[in-house]
C-alpha cells in the first residue's frame, strides 16, 4: 500500500467523522462527543506535536468546510492544531494507558471548547458552562474507548506498507 | 514550539517515517509553519470581510451537501405535517398582518407587496458542531435548484428559525435565531413597539441566560413580560420578512444604563429540535404602490 493510499485513507476517516458529528445533531442527539478531536489526538499520541498540529490542522479544514462549517473559515483549523500539537507534545514513548489518554484528550477538549467560550464571551454571548463540561468529559470518554483502536489500525497500516 | 524539537530516531520507527531523514522532518515543518499560516490569513481575510471567502464554502458544499441529504434524515408522514404546518402557520402570519394593517389605519391601500409567499420546505440536515450555548448554524437539504438565495427567511411551523447564509446547488446553511452574529429587527406585544433581539448582549443590555435572546426596545416604550415577539420585516423581504413570531418577553429591566428597556426572549422555536422548516421566497414588489387622495 503506497503512502498515498494510507494518506486517502486517513483524510476519508476524517471525512466520515464529520458527517457522524454534523448528521448525528440533525437527529437530535443532545451532546455529540467530538470524534474528530479524537482522531487528533490518537494520531498525535502516536506522531509527536508536530505531526499533531498538521493532522489538527487539516481535520479543522475539513471540519470548517463541510455544510454548514464555522462561522469563520480557518479557525476550527487553527483550533485544532493547537489541540493537536499539545496532545503531541504530552506524548511518553511505549503503551500509554487508557485514564492517561482521557486525561491528554481532556485537555485537547478544554482547549477547543475554551477557544468557543472565549469567542463568546467576545462578543458577550451565553455560555452553558454545564454542556461544555459535559461534552468535554464526553470526548475523553470516548477517546479512552477509541484511541488504542485507531492507533491499532495505524499500526496495521503501516505494518502493511513495510512488512 | 514545535520548532525547538529535534527529529529523533527510535520513536519514528512506529510512525512509518523511519526511511525519512532529517531533511524530510524538517521539511515538514516548513510546510506545517506554511500551512498554519496560510490559515492565519484565511481566518484574518473571513473575520475583516476583506475578502468573499463564499466560492470556497460552496465548493465544498457542493460536493458534500449530497452526502449529508444521503445520510441525513429521512422524510416520513410526522414531517410532512410539519411541513404543512410551517406554511399556513406563515400564512397566517402574512393575513395577520394584512388585517392589522387594514384595522389600524383605514383607508392604507391594500398592498400588492402582499402576494402569498412561496415556500421551499426543506429538511434540516446536519447541524453544526454546537457552540457554548447551543447550535449556531445548521444544513438544509434545499438550495439554489430549488430556488433558494442567501439572505432568505427561513421559518418553522412555531417561528423563525434564521436566515439562509451561504446556497450550494443542494444544500443551504442557516444561520439560526440565538447565533451571536444574528440581530432581528422586531415588533413586540400588541402595539408593535420597536426593538431588536439578538443571540449576543445588545448595547446597555445583560448578557442573556443561555437559550434566551437579549432584546432591547429601540426608544421608550411600553412592553410587558409575556408580550409576542414578531419580525419587524426588511427592506425587500430581505433577510427577514414581516410578521414571524420570534418568540416572547421573558424579562424586563428598566433603566440599566439606558434610557428604553431591555430584557430577554425566549425564543418561539427550539434550535435543538429542529426538523422541517421552509425557506421563504417572496418575490420583490415590482408594482408602484397606488396613490390615493385623503377624503378628510
Amino acid at each position: 500500500m503506497s503512502a498515498r493510499v494510507a494518506l486517502l485513507l486517513r483524510g476519508l476517516v476524517v471525512l466520515v467523522a464529520v458527517l457522524l458529528v454534523v448528521t448525528f445533531g440533525a437527529r437530535h442527539v443532545p451532546v455529540v462527543p467530538d470524534l474528530v478531536l479524537v482522531l487528533v489526538v490518537a494520531w498525535a499520541l502516536l506522531r509527536g506535536p508536530v505531526a499533531g498540529a498538521a493532522v489538527g490542522l487539516a481535520a479543522g479544514w475539513v471540519l470548517d468546510l463541510v455544510p454548514p462549517g464555522s462561522a469563520h473559515l480557518g479557525v476550527q483549523a487553527l483550533t485544532y492544531a493547537v489541540a493537536g500539537a499539545f496532545a503531541g507534545r504530552v506524548r511518553i514513548e511505549g503503551p500509554v494507558a487508557a485514564p492517561r489518554v482521557a486525561l491528554v484528550a481532556l485537555g485537547a477538549s478544554a482547549i477547543v471548547e475554551g477557544v468557543g467560550v472565549l469567542g463568546a464571551l467576545a462578543v458577550r454571548a451565553p455560555v452553558d458552562l454545564g454542556a461544555v463540561v459535559v461534552q468535554c468529559l464526553l470526548t475523553a470518554t470516548v477517546a479512552a474507548l477509541m484511541v488504542p483502536l485507531v492507533v491499532a489500525a495505524e499500526r496495521g497500516l503501516v505494518r502493511r506498507r513495510y512488512g | 514550539m514545535h520548532v525547538r524539537r529535534t527529529p529523533t530516531g527510535p520513536g519514528r520507527a512506529v510512525s512509518g517515517r523511519a526511511t525519512s531523514g532529517p531533511g524530510t522532518s524538517t521539511r515538514s515543518r516548513r510546510l506545517l509553519t506554511i500551512a498554519l499560516a496560510v490559515t492565519g490569513l484565511v481566518v484574518a481575510l473571513g473575520v475583516s470581510g476583506a475578502a468573499g471567502l463564499e466560492p470556497v464554502r460552496g465548493a465544498a458544499a457542493t460536493v458534500l451537501g449530497p452526502l449529508e441529504r444521503l445520510l441525513g434524515p429521512r422524510d416520513d408522514e410526522v414531517s410532512a405535517a410539519r411541513a404543512d404546518q410551517a406554511a399556513l402557520a406563515t400564512r397566517l402570519a402574512a393575513a395577520q398582518r394584512e388585517v392589522a394593517a387594514l384595522n389600524g389605519s383605514a383607508g392604507i391601500l391594500e398592498t400588492p407587496a402582499l402576494a402569498g409567499a412561496r415556500l421551499v420546505p426543506a429538511r434540516v440536515v446536519a447541524v453544526g458542531p454546537s457552540g457554548p450555548a447551543g447550535p449556531e448554524r445548521v444544513t438544509i437539504d434545499a438550495g439554489s435548484r430549488d430556488g433558494v438565495e442567501v439572505d432568505r427567511t427561513v421559518v418553522a411551523a412555531d417561528g423563525l428559525v434564521g436566515r439562509v447564509v451561504s446556497v450550494a446547488p443542494w444544500t443551504s446553511d442557516v444561520l439560526l435565531v440565538g447565533s451571536a452574529d444574528l440581530t432581528v429587527g422586531v415588533r413586540v406585544g400588541p402595539r408593535g413597539v420597536l426593538g431588536e433581539a439578538s443571540g449576543a448582549a445588545l448595547a446597555g443590555g445583560a448578557r442573556p441566560a443561555p437559550g434566551l435572546l437579549s432584546f432591547a426596545l429601540v426608544d421608550r416604550g411600553a412592553a410587558t413580560v409575556g408580550d409576542v415577539v414578531t419580525t419587524l420585516g426588511s427592506v425587500g423581504d430581505r433577510p427577514f420578512v414581516p410578521g414571524i413570531p420570534v418568540g416572547a418577553v421573558a424579562t424586563l429591566h428598566l433603566g440599566v444604563g439606558r434610557l428604553a428597556p431591555t430584557g430577554t426572549v425566549t425564543p418561539a422555536v427550539d434550535p435543538t429540535s429542529l426538523d422541517v422548516v421552509a425557506v421563504v421566497l417572496t418575490a420583490g414588489r415590482s408594482a408602484p404602490r397606488p396613490a390615493a387622495t385623503g377624503t378628510g
